[in-house]
């Protein structure tokens, strides 16, 4: 099996959106385009509400991982986010096909437990070879101001995980809301994955939360411009 | 962890592949991707573990690559795989060769710190078998080891364990030579041998390491300054720094360290208590003086 390259969007965020689209809607016609949506909300030790509903329905939408967690776990969750997105993507794809080949509700676990091993270690090989584009798209709402440390830390041992696998990865960090829109892109696709956190913002914006809009525009980073039409979407 | 099936004791499992009836004894452990029980079945005891179908089937894969060497294993041996069916919905596990012993932080406890350094010795010595199949362990956290009667240690979660080139599967930030800002995170024998050591001072000194995560520097002061570790500094450091290419190398030099210093240690132990005393001295003299200002 050969695996094209995997896109994933990563969405770390502290809260409900309350501006604009649906980011469910986004997220659902990423994985149209085959991009996977996953959602990392930050809470703080007080407790506060990251939306937990809208963060489940935004991963589930764009066929990703979802997880609620504090800001000193944020590490080690956004590698292993990424890793099981990764693995995700190509299960589904087999399952695709198992439902062409037996039925309509095959999944891989109706195969035998010695089948299955055969197959995990062929999702292995693929995800550890396969190239991957990973854009990260970071809410920078006023309330995110004392995260994004943790955030910034995040970046750079989400990268020196990414860097030692043996498929090349590129990165692009983009962060909501924009001055002058939704979103902006604040690093372009690059392959120095250390440039992530070393040029990360440290500056929080205004205090509305684009969601949708953020997804949108981010997207337009994967798909190429000349088919990219705002309109159609 | 979504789907996670929870059996209490007396809890009878009967795998719907094989048919096998295993009964619960009791919870051995719980982690992230899955929870261990002992249970006993036709063939006996053994350990089983409910995960998720793809952790289910790579622990399988890891455990079936350990056992190429004929009759022995680093880890635990493999049984079978199977899945429980309840009201529709699958839970996988598998079985494994339940390793009975106290885990390396259990093991350490009550004895003198100085066993810290037969531990990196029986270690270094685990490693150097699992690397030798072209595997690392990944995740060095001392509930992973099991000591076993025969003075050997034996890895009780592969969860980690990984093939040499490739990014290691599952890590503990405390061990993992990429948070220390020391190294990439990929599969090779220094990976190990970094967290071989933290894990040796973390053992002695948990407290200070984690405070110190993410500068080796301090590392590596925490080393100089512990009367039980300084005599093998050198033999951390390189480990630090990620000098050694193969645990056998560590463990030769790990060895000279270590039968250097009990011939030194006259004169260095009888400066050590009488330092050692006046802060004995000075910490009741706080006290007190603590106890003083409080009323």
């Amino acid at each position: 099996m050969k695996m094209g390259t995997m896109k994933q969007l990563l969405l770390l965020t502290d809260g409900c959106s309350n501006t604009g689209e649906d980011p469910v809607m986004m997220a659902a016609f990423a994985r149209q385009r085959g991009i996977t949506v996953n959602v990392i909300g930050i809470v703080d030790s007080s407790g506060g509400d990251p939306g937990l509903d809208e963060i489940q329905a935004i991963a589930k939408a764009g066929g990703g991982e979802s997880r609620i967690v504090q800001a000193a776990s944020l590490s080690e969750t956004v590698v292993n986010v990424t890793r099981q997105a990764m693995t995700g993507t190509i299960y589904s794809i087999i399952n695709e096909e198992l439902r062409g080949i037996l039925n309509k509700d095959a999944t891989v676990e109706s195969l035998p437990p010695a089948t299955r091993s055969e197959i995990a270690e062929k999702v292995e090989d693929i995800s550890e070879e396969a190239a991957l584009e990973l854009l990260i798209l970071t809410d920078m709402s006023a309330s995110m101001k004392l995260k994004l440390p943790a955030v910034k830390e995040a970046l750079y041992d989400l990268s020196v995980s990414m860097q030692s696998r043996i498929g090349p990865s590129s990165f692009s960090l983009w962060t909501f809301p924009g001055k002058y829109s939704a979103a902006e892109e604040r690093i372009g696709w690059t392959n120095h994955a250390s440039s992530l956190a070393e040029s990360f913002p440290q500056l929080v914006s205004g205090g509305i939360t684009p969601t949708g809009p953020a997804i949108r525009q981010a997207l337009s980073s994967f798909i190429e411009m000349d088919e990219y039409d705002e309109k159609s979407i | 962890m979504k789907n996670q099936y929870d059996a209490k004791p007396g809890d009878l499992i009967k795998g719907k592949w094989t048919g096998h009836v295993w009964r619960i004894e009791r919870e051995i452990g719980r982690g992230a991707n899955g929870v261990v029980y002992l249970v006993t079945g036709a063939v006996g005891r053994a350990a089983l573990k409910f995960a998720d179908s793809a952790s289910v089937a790579s622990e399988t894969n890891a455990l079936t690559a350990l056992e190429r060497v004929r009759g022995t294993s680093p880890g635990p041996f493999f049984i079978e795989a199977d899945d429980l069916e309840k009201k529709e919905t699958v839970y996988p596990f598998f079985l494994m060769e339940f390793i009975d012993g106290p885990m390396l932080h259990t093991f350490i406890k009550g004895k003198k710190e100085e066993w810290a350094i037969i531990l990196l010795i029986w270690l270094l010595a685990f490693l150097e078998s699992l690397h030798r199949l072209g595997y690392v362990m990944g995740d060095l956290k001392p509930e992973n080891f099991i000591v076993t009667n025969k003075k050997k240690i034996r890895a009780v979660d592969v969860g980690g364990i990984t093939k040499f080139g490739r990014s290691i599967k599952e890590y503990t930030m405390l061990y993992d030579r990429a948070a220390w800002q020391a190294g990439t995170r990929k599969a090779e024998p220094a990976y190990d041998l970094f967290g071989a050591a933290v894990l040796t001072v973390a053992l002695v000194h948990k407290e200070a390491v984690q405070k110190a995560l993410g500068h080796t520097d301090e590392l590596g002061e925490i080393v100089q300054s512990s009367p039980v570790l300084q005599p093998i500094a050198p033999v951390l450091c390189n480990a630090f720094e990620s000098k050694y290419d193969s645990a056998s190398d560590m463990k030769k030099e790990l060895l000279l360290c270590f039968t250097k210093k009990n011939t030194r240690a006259g004169s260095r132990k009888r400066k050590k208590s009488s330092s050692g005393k006046w802060v004995m001295l000075a910490g009741a003299l706080a006290a007190i003086l603590m106890l003083f200002l409080l009323h």
